[in-house]
């Protein structure tokens, strides 16, 4: 049995994702597999891409409904980046399309909100993040530490109450992860960001740890 | 005021050495590019540029291998590049660990592959390298690490990527790189006036003084350095594969003058004391 499966629908740097779980001890597999996936006491949802493209691969590996049924088993799941977007309602992107939404909410684009320049809507680089929430897989990590972004949408939470840390782009303040209840999802890219990111995979061996239910 | 800064160690690699060369000429070899990595980890960079700099001229890339192996202990965003030709090379090195992909040579001699690759993998994936030379005021784009120059002006080059959906540009001054006489001053207002999508600056850097003077006349999102950061850690990494390359410089434990010992975390404190960029 798996500590980790990390969800293949060919999109995202999964070895990436896969070296940080090795670091933190947790032991993982990079699967598409409905047996393996439920079986496995935690998933990971990476991905960095195109929201429709995303979303056309799960639904033709059916990956939609396995998530569905983990997300009822109460176990942990983590979604990163375009992980994190998929979770919602809805997408803007290319027009927009619908998500997996297991949360209320949806997907805007950079630009409208915090670009002044045309067209420049790529958010990339290191931003802090400011803590809404305690008791999750941030708990370990400090308060307004820096975490690598790359993105050009970000999520928008109907239910303010689930986002766990906010951040800026010229001192507009967006949603940079959420908790809601055993989905946790960040828009940074904890595996990407040095020491300080790696903390929330530790976290995650200890939470994986301290529930033998799982 | 510069919002995120990114200070990224450039890797360039011949073979398994990590390479520095002047003008992007007499590449000397340095050491073992893990040694140098690691240290520019623990030292708090932003990013690190992975580059095979012979891989468009002989064809080959022993690129996949290095990375993974530093994608298993390093977390830290990779952009990777050198012989980069087509969609598959391209899922090859993502799927090595390479975070961003970046090609220079096949996006000159096919520019339509800039659309394709953006479209496949989207904008913040694909970086565009643009390596750029001055000649009687005109500013030129080279091929082949500047080995076979071009008559593509890099004006009309700039705006061509951008409009063809890049998400970033590296941009690297033939003309400065490995000088240690600072960034062409000139191309980098040239560049600021050109372009809206994000830049990194490459080559030149020598003195703390050089990163205040291109801060003041443009914004880029990364400063890329080489051999300011290298130079001071060579003598400790004599691991070196045998095969080919140039020794001399490292074997003889030569120095190098024009370059101060300068580490990551100083030019970033002199960056926020001179309050020129600031986080978040």
């Amino acid at each position: 049995m798996y500590d980790v499966a990390i969800i293949n629908y060919e999109m995202g740097n999964l070895y990436s994702v896969s070296s940080a779980c090795n670091n933190a001890g947790l032991k993982s597999i990079i699967t598409n597999e409905e047996s393996t996936i439920l079986k496995s006491k935690s998933i990971i949802l990476p991905g960095v891409g195109c929201f429709k493209q995303a979303m056309e691969n799960i639904k033709k590996k059916k990956l939609d409904k396995t998530l569905l049924i983990f997300f009822k088993t109460g176990k942990p799941i983590i979604g990163i980046c375009l992980g994190m977007q998929l979770f919602f309602e809805r997408s803007d992107e290319l027009g927009g399309s619908n998500g997996l939404g297991l949360i209320k909410g949806e997907v805007i684009s950079n630009s409208k909100y915090f670009f002044n320049k045309n067209n420049e809507h790529l958010n990339i680089g290191w931003n802090e993040i400011f803590f809404q929430k305690k008791n999750n897989l941030l708990k370990n990590c400090n308060n307004s530490s820096r975490m690598y972004f790359i993105h050009s949408y970000f999520c928008k939470p109907k239910n303010k109450e689930i986002i766990s840390s906010e951040s800026k782009i010229n001192d507009e303040i967006f949603c940079s992860s959420i908790s809601y209840r055993n989905i946790e999802c960040f828009q940074f890219h904890p595996e990407k960001s040095g020491k300080e990111g790696l903390k929330i995979y530790s976290s995650l061996k200890n939470k994986i740890n301290s529930c033998p239910q799982y | 005021m510069i919002k995120n800064l990114r200070i990224i160690p450039k890797i360039d690699v011949k073979n398994f050495n990590l390479v520095k060369g002047i003008h992007l000429e007499g590449l000397r070899v340095l050491g073992d590019p893990k040694v140098f990595i690691k240290y520019y980890y623990d030292s708090g960079a932003d990013e690190i540029i992975y580059h095979d700099v012979v891989a468009s001229l002989y064809g080959k890339n022993q690129l996949k291998e290095l990375v993974s192996r530093t994608a298993n202990d390093i977390f830290l965003p990779l952009t990777v590049g050198g012989g980069i030709s087509s969609i598959e090379s391209i899922k090859a090195m993502l799927s090595s660990g390479a975070d961003r992909v970046f090609a220079n040579t096949a996006f000159i001699k096919n520019p339509k592959l800039i659309n394709e690759t953006v479209k496949y993998f989207g904008s913040s994936t694909i970086v565009a390298s643009i390596e750029t030379i001055s000649k009687d005021g005109e500013y030129y784009c080279s091929m082949d690490f500047g080995r076979e120059e071009t008559q593509i002006k890099l004006d009309e080059w700039l705006m061509e990527v951008q409009d063809r959906g890049i998400g970033e540009i590296v941009i690297t001054s033939i003309d400065q790189d490995g000088t240690g006489k600072g960034f062409d001053l000139k191309l980098a207002e040239k560049i600021s006036k050109k372009i809206y999508i994000p830049y990194i600056i490459n080559g030149g850097f020598g003195k703390l003084n050089h990163f205040d003077e291109v801060l003041n006349c443009c914004d880029p999102s990364g400063i890329a350095i080489g051999s300011i950061l290298h130079y001071g850690l060579k003598n400790e990494n004599l691991v070196l594969d045998q095969e080919e390359g140039n020794k001399d410089f490292i074997l003889k434990n030569k120095k190098y003058l024009n370059f101060g010992e300068i580490s990551i975390k100083k030019i970033k404190d002199h960056l926020k004391n001179k309050a020129l960029i600031r986080e978040t």
